[in-house]
């Protein structure tokens, strides 16, 4: 018996290791008793299980050339006038591209296309995430117009998976639009938020609400524990490592088989504290930046994460790299 | 399970249960276990040694008299050489306010450090020290690279140079400069700098004077994993030697703290150490020296957040406040927390806080360095080089202090 085994034992939740290698979804009773025992060595053991029997040692990480899209930068009416910018990131090696910032309050659903398409023509080779479900679900609103129909339109000028922020994943209304996405062909992550705030009932009713949409959809490429803080917030305000942690082990227990992936965003987390959650159940890492000169750093920036990092504190968690796209398709190399 | 999985495993039980390791058993945890499972067994040590599920911390400062050294070590961005115009001394007028600021944000602390100095012997140190003392707070003072140059300018041993500064003030001696305690490691990133048995000595006789230490390592930069464990070997065997010659009470290093080296400086290119590294060294360094009692987290370079998750890898201390830090901050890695925010980053990982001394001994927290509160007194970046009003002293070459 390995010491992880006795302190499952200890807190009684030893019965509950078959089923985490076996990747069987868990009953809400059953991720109760994990989230009650407070303890996230225990909650991780059981997860680094289920993505041991899932994922073996590779640890999949995208190459992101992280852009602020031009009509972000130079407001609403400027967004089809600048695409003269986006020449430089030809040549960039990535192998996704994630538009930054939020659109603009008011922002139109052409506005909100015509930044998909000058993106994605910049780099047509990168398959481009963009566009919150919570901004989909406001232009949907604003146009009057099925949240289906919108992503159809975002899906048809280049987008090729939602994207997201902290904060996000917290409401019915994004979970549908991620159940649109699905429906019209759009391969997305399920993005659970977690807050210091959140009661574990509530949070245990939302992660329900997800794993249900990926039972029924299987729309997921991957589903992430997603703080509504970044590190660099107060650590009065943000999630502790030990909640990131037990959440990230959540998750993993939680979708079992119905998510490919676990990740964990190190631009969120921190990367120090995301390196350590690849045995807390993430064998994906979000957080690469392939350019830092077309992402400014702001408050919702990239931090200085490269590459060979990424990859070297793969290595230190005893993992192997795989380098994948924004679709989770292995990649040998990135494009440039 | 592999054969291999089934060893490591009864490695980690061993050292569960209090099972004192060898060397190859420390090298093959660093090498093949589970990071999980040294989580689990780290924290089975932490518990049986420090029995409350409460995580202490200390309101301090660390105040940097001098940023003059003639060690010229790879990793560091803060010193200056001697003659440079860089240098700087601290006036007595600004020790005095940091040690009136420390104590009116509910600290009774400084952990004061420098560099090595060819030019001030025992007799200099005494005086700042005796002026430190004299502001009514404890002195943490001088690493072992510091004090063997103090001995080496002042004609004396390691021991008298000890006895004179601890006389003149002088309360504990903090782990500063340990590095790592191999001398192929050490070669390799500070060559100038006292070797191990060097280290090893002052801490020695400090603990034969009846002084308390703390020990540190700095990892992740060109050692092996076997100098790693040479590292924790030698200060668990020197713990050995000062708990014997105390007879069982209390004694010799009061804690053990790493932190993983952040690259700067000549080493600039490197990568650092990840989450994982420091939690893997950080359990096995738990594992490895049970006999000093307190572990702390390094929530300074690896951020709240890993430092939260280190309390579940062995610590039980998130050390201090920091309402000063110039060193690691001048290596681009900048976190300070008042102790309400300690408190509550401690609350948050699952635990109760504990304000203590340097002893380890609890103490009322009275919270009177509130972050708006310490804006106020110590300004919004207490750092060497931001006090308003500073007076440094530039040094040029061959001046004398005294």
């Amino acid at each position: 018996m390995s010491v992880c085994d006795g302190l499952l034992t200890d807190l009684g939740l030893a019965d509950l290791a078959e089923a985490c290698v076996a990747r069987r979804p868990l009953s809400r009773a059953e991720l109760g008793r994990i989230a009650a025992a407070r303890n996230p060595l225990a909650a991780a053991s059981l997860a680094d299980r289920a993505r041991a029997a899932a994922s073996g040692v590779e640890v999949t990480h995208p190459w992101t050339l992280r852009v602020r899209a031009p009509g972000l930068v130079h407001g609403l009416e400027d967004a089809t006038k600048v695409a003269h910018e986006f020449d430089a990131v030809a040549g960039v090696p990535a192998t996704e591209m994630e538009m930054l910032g939020a659109l603009p309050p008011g922002a139109t659903l052409g506005f909100a296309i015509e930044l998909v398409r000058t993106l994605a023509a910049a780099r047509p080779d990168l398959p481009l995430r963009a566009i919150t479900a919570h901004e989909v679900d406001a232009l949907a609103a604003q146009e009057r117009r099925p949240r289906k129909d919108v992503l159809a339109a975002l899906r048809d000028a280049g987008l090729a998976t939602l994207t997201w922020r902290p904060g996000c994943g917290r409401t019915p209304a994004e979970i549908d639009v991620h159940r649109a996405a699905h429906q019209c062909g759009i391969r997305t992550v399920a993005t659970v938020g977690t807050s210091r705030r959140d009661a574990i009932d509530a949070w245990l009713d939302r992660l329900g609400a997800w794993t249900a949409l990926a039972a029924q959809s299987h729309g997921f490429l991957a589903a992430m524990a997603l703080p509504d803080r970044t590190e660099g917030a107060s650590p009065l305000e943000g999630t502790s490592g030990s909640d990131d942690w037990t959440a990230c082990a959540l998750v993993r227990i939680a979708f079992g088989d119905l998510a490919p992936r676990v990740s964990s965003d190190w631009n969120v987390t921190g990367s120090k504290l995301g390196a350590t959650l690849l045995s807390a159940g993430a064998d994906d890492v979000v957080g690469t930046q392939a350019a830092a000169k077309w992402a400014p750093a702001t408050d919702d920036g990239p931090r200085p994460l490269n590459p060979d990092r990424a990859r070297k504190w793969i290595v230190e968690a005893r993992r192997s790299p795989v380098l994948r796209d924004a679709l989770f398709r292995r990649v040998d190399a990135p494009c440039a | 399970m592999t054969r291999a999985t089934t060893s490591v495993d009864a490695i980690l039980r061993k050292a569960a249960d209090g099972g004192r390791l060898t060397p190859a058993e420390g090298l093959a945890l660093l090498a093949d276990a589970d990071l999980v499972e040294l989580g689990a067994a780290a924290h089975a040590v932490r518990m049986r040694l420090n029995p409350a599920r409460r995580v202490t911390y200390i309101i301090d400062r660390n105040v940097n008299y001098s940023n003059v050294c003639d060690s010229y070590c790879g990793f560091c961005s803060f010193y200056a050489p001697p003659g440079s115009r860089r240098g700087y001394l601290l006036s007595r007028e600004t020790l005095a306010r940091k040690c009136a600021e420390t104590k009116a944000l509910g600290g009774a602390q400084v952990l004061m450090q420098g560099g090595t100095s060819p030019d001030w012997d025992v007799a200099w140190y005494a005086d700042l020290l005796a002026f430190v003392k004299a502001q009514g707070v404890h002195v943490h003072a001088l690493s072992a690279p510091e004090i063997q140059a103090v001995a080496r300018n002042s004609k004396l041993s390691v021991r008298e140079t000890i006895a004179r500064l601890r006389d003149a003030g002088l309360d504990s001696i903090p782990g500063g400069g340990a590095e790592i305690l191999s001398d192929f490691a050490r070669n390799a990133i500070s060559p100038m700098k006292c070797s191990a048995d060097q280290w090893i000595e002052v801490h020695r006789e400090a603990h034969a004077l009846g002084m308390r230490t703390t020990a540190t390592m700095m990892f992740g930069h060109r050692e092996r994993p076997e100098d790693r464990i040479e590292h924790f070997e030698r200060i668990r065997s020197l713990q050995d030697e000062a708990l014997a010659r105390a007879g069982g009470a209390d004694a010799g290093f009061t804690a053990f703290i790493s932190w993983a080296f952040q690259p700067t400086n000549s080493m600039r290119r490197m990568e650092p150490a990840g989450g994982a590294d420091y939690l893997r060294n950080l359990a096995v360094s738990r594992l490895y020296v049970q006999n000093v009692r307190h572990f702390q987290s390094s929530w300074v370079t690896m951020g709240p957040k890993a430092g939260q998750t280190a309390l579940w890898f062995g610590c039980d201390d998130m050390g201090s406040t920091m309402i000063e830090e110039n060193v690691v901050s001048s290596a681009g890695v900048s976190y300070r927390m008042t102790s309400p925010e300690i408190c509550e980053v401690i609350r948050a990982a699952g635990f109760e806080p504990q304000q203590r001394n340097f002893f380890y001994e609890p103490v009322e927290a009275l919270f009177l360095d509130a972050p708006e509160r310490t804006r106020e007194v110590a300004g919004a970046n207490p750092r060497n080089a931001a006090l308003p009003g500073e007076a440094f002293a530039p040094l040029t070459g061959g001046v004398s202090m005294r």
